[in-house]
């Protein structure tokens, strides 16, 4: 399982010039990281403490379900278009 | 391992090949299959497409939705987490709307066995001024 490399959002409309964003996920990795530094150790405590009850159980399995999920979103695409305006979100 | 693997594997200890042309040609033929088979190797479909296109030309209106299979995976995963407490208010509300379906029927155990029936899934909606197309593949 791998997580999402790119995500392109492009938005255009009659108005406005719009946007068109090749965004790197690895930035906003790099920004999470001190915050999952922080995170993990934490987590293994209240994992430590509530172990063997079945809010132990869904806090220790919450962690790499949300990781699954945002493993899963790669593929994803949205593409929304009318005469007007192009809404576009691609998950690589 | 289907014969052209076999075969190039063989050239392969034979020295008619190196290893790296080896690899090549083994990512030819993968990429050959997924085109030929869009469904994952265990048979599964890969996504869910949702596809809503007006037919009134002046309009130009289109909705294509791609949703990766493994996205769905990944939230009954979620779901079968949450306390029972929470899944019965969720089951409660989608009852309310009229919706019954039980959150806690899904598991994790069957869930390939959905996914796979979802296969056969198809719906084509052809209205006035739109075609809607739903299917897995």
């Amino acid at each position: 399982m791998m997580l999402p490399n790119i995500i392109r959002i492009k938005v255009r409309s009659k108005e406005s010039r719009g946007i068109n964003l090749y965004i790197p996920m690895i930035l906003i990795y790099l920004l999470l990281l001190p915050l999952l530094v922080l995170f993990i150790p934490l987590w293994l405590l209240v994992s430590l403490f509530t172990a063997g009850t079945p809010k132990g159980y869904m806090i220790v399995k919450i962690v790499p379900a949300f990781y699954k999920l945002l493993c899963a979103t790669r593929g994803t695409e949205v593409n929304v278009l009318d005469k007007d305006s192009e809404v576009i979100l691609k998950i690589f | 391992m289907n014969e052209e693997r076999m075969k190039i594997l063989n050239m392969l200890s034979e020295g008619k090949i190196s290893a790296e042309e080896a690899d090549k040609l083994i990512a030819a033929i993968s990429e050959q299959n997924e085109v030929a088979n869009p469904v994952g190797s265990n048979g599964l479909p890969k996504y869910l497409f949702v596809h809503v296109n007006s037919l009134d030309g002046s309009k130009k209106e289109n909705v294509n939705i791609k949703v990766p299979m493994a996205l769905l995976k990944a939230g009954v995963n979620i779901a079968s987490l949450m306390p029972d407490d929470v899944q019965g208010e969720i089951d409660n509300a989608m009852d309310e709307k009229g919706i019954k379906f039980n959150l806690s029927d899904i598991k994790k155990e069957n869930l390939d066995e959905f996914i796979l029936a979802l296969r056969e899934l198809e719906v084509n909606v052809d209205g006035e001024n739109e075609r809607v197309r739903i299917y897995c593949s």
